[in-house]
Formats: structure tokens, sequence, C-alpha cells
């Protein structure tokens, strides 16, 4: 039994919670549960953390965060909302700590989105793998991460949850622990300003 | 909606009609008003194409070995915690009385070793 299983092992009991919302969602004490969750959620996880931060390198340390934290908080995670929604809050508040941080430090993005190849765009996202496809792409990636990048964060948060992650606003809600009202008319205000950034890189009538 | 209704009336239900999920009545409103008004047709059209735009843009997918570099690092640090742990229970277990006069009589030898 390995040293994970040992440790978890002895936070199982007759009294853990229940699992909610099937077998994607990881039970306290089970390291097999908790590899499936890794699994299920890693690819939106690690989506939003890119789309938040504009760089893949520190996307993946932060993932790798997100999910120590996800599994140092889950014997306390009370299951009283969805898992994915509470895995998205803990990202959310990785996300702003790591920008702040980060702007703390004075350092940019790394590499962001530009200078990697294309074979790696389309193969990590499932992209087109025709050339000129694969190329408009790119092309229009860039072009939105780059709108996103210029959004605060907390716009940024909303639009990456809403428009990208395809969450709902209850989920919003309880991912931002904002009032139902704010969340829309921050969201709002976000999209209004990604729709005059998104404009002047690309005027209106002509194509990406 | 009423006839006074403003163009800012009019643009903030521009989030509803994208997630559609404004009403039949106001979207009918709506449209109408953007048939006449050029500025609020602009401003939707320019909404309306951000919004696509991001809701279209290609998913990042996260490296396959991520979820073992993941459950490899929690295993370290489950290991590091229980080094910590054993280490800390050695020393509470160590009695004073005998790690006291230990500690003094290598204080002394390392003294006396010196000034000889």
């Amino acid at each position: 039994m390995s040293v994970l299983e040992v440790q978890l092992s002895s936070t199982t009991g007759p009294e853990a919670p229940p699992v909610v919302g099937g077998a994607s969602e990881a039970r306290p004490g089970d390291p097999a549960s908790f590899a499936e969750l890794v699994q299920t959620h890693q690819d939106r996880v690690y989506d939003f953390c890119v789309r938040m931060l504009g760089d893949r390198e520190e996307a993946l340390e932060v993932v790798q965060e997100i999910f120590v934290s996800v599994h140092q908080a889950l014997p306390s995670f009370r299951f009283d909302s969805k898992v994915s929604t509470w895995i998205y809050r803990i990202s959310k508040n990785h996300c702003l700590n790591r920008l702040k941080y980060l702007e703390r430090r004075g350092r940019g993005r790394s590499d962001g989105l530009d200078g990697v190849p294309e074979e790696a765009l389309a193969s990590a996202a499932g992209a087109p793998t025709r050339p000129d496809e694969a190329l408009q792409a790119q092309h229009e990636r860039e072009l939105v991460q780059r709108a996103i990048a210029r959004l605060e964060p907390d716009q940024r948060a909303l639009v990456a949850l809403r428009d990208i992650e395809g969450l709902s606003y209850e989920e919003m809600v309880e991912i931002t622990q904002l009032p139902l009202g704010t969340v829309k008319s921050r969201l709002h205000r976000a999209r209004e300003k990604l729709a005059e950034y998104l404009s002047e890189e690309v005027p209106e009538g002509e194509s990406i | 909606m009423e006839p006074s209704t403003t163009h800012q009336q009019y643009r903030s239900m521009f989030p509803a009609l994208v997630d559609e999920e404004l009403d039949g009545d106001l979207v009918t409103n709506l449209r109408a008003h953007l048939e006449i008004c050029a500025e609020c047709r602009n401003g939707w059209k320019r909404y309306e194409r951000a919004v696509t735009l991001v809701r279209n843009v290609p998913r990042e997918k996260a490296p396959a070995a991520l979820s073992t570099v993941i459950l490899r690092r929690i295993r370290r640090r489950k290991s590091a915690e229980r080094r910590k742990e054993h280490v800390l229970a050695l020393a509470y277990r160590t009695p004073y009385s005998v790690a006291i006069p230990i500690i003094l009589a290598l204080a002394i030898a390392a003294f006396l070793f010196f000034l000889y």
C-alpha cells in the first residue's frame, strides 16, 4: 500500500459523506476516486488557469497546487455543492493569488500562448490538423487570449467561467460568492470591454 | 417595453439576449429597436461577436501526464509530512533527563577539545 493510500485510508470511515454527482466525484479516503477526480477535472481546470494566467507553464504549476489543495481540503468538504464548483472556487483563488504574486515580482508572462509550435497547439487542444485550419485556430486563440489578458483578473474569471467553461449563473454565484445581480452586471461590463478590445484588434467587417 | 426605454436600457438586455434568456416580447422589442438604431445595432454586433469568439475558442487540454505528476506530488508531500511527524515524535519522546546531560557533556567535550 502506498503512502498516499495509507494516509487517505486513515480518514475513511462509515461516516464518509456520500458521493455526489456520480463516479466523477471523489470520496475522502479513496485514492482511486481522487485519481479519477483529477482525471475528470484536470482539463477544465487547466483551461481555466490558462485563460486566467495567459501562460501554459504557470497554468501547469498552478493546476498542481490546486489539486494538492483539493486533496488537503477534501476531508472537510461538506458535499453541499457540486465538486466541480468547489474546485473552480479553489482554482479561481489560486489564480488570483498567483497573478498578485507575479505582479509583485514584476514578472510578465513567460511564453504565453505565443511562440508555441502549431503542432503542439493542435495536438494540445484537439484542434484541426489541416495546416490552414490549425493556423486559423491558433490566430483566433491568440487574439481572444490577448483580449482576455487585458481584462481585470476578476472580470477575466467571470468571462472564463461563463463563456469558456460554460457554467450557469448559479454556479458562478457559488464560485465567486457574489450576489447574482453583481455577477451579471460585472460579466456584462467585462464582455463590453472584451468587445472593445477585440474591435481594436480586428475592426468590424474584417475577418480574423 | 415602454416607449420611453432608453438606449442604455436596451443595451442592458444584451447579456440576456446573447444567453438566450430574454422573454419573447422583450426580444421582439429589442430587435425592433436594433432595426432603427444604428448605434445600438453596432453595439449589439460587437457584443455578440466578442461573446461568440470567446465561446468558440479552442479549449486547452492538459498534458496527459499531468494527473500522474499531481498524484506523485501529493505522495511526496505526504511522505515529507510523515518524516516531519516522525522527527517531532522522536524529539517529544526523548526525556529531558537524558537529553540535557548528553547535550551538556557534548558541549563540555567540545570546549575542552578546542581549549587543548
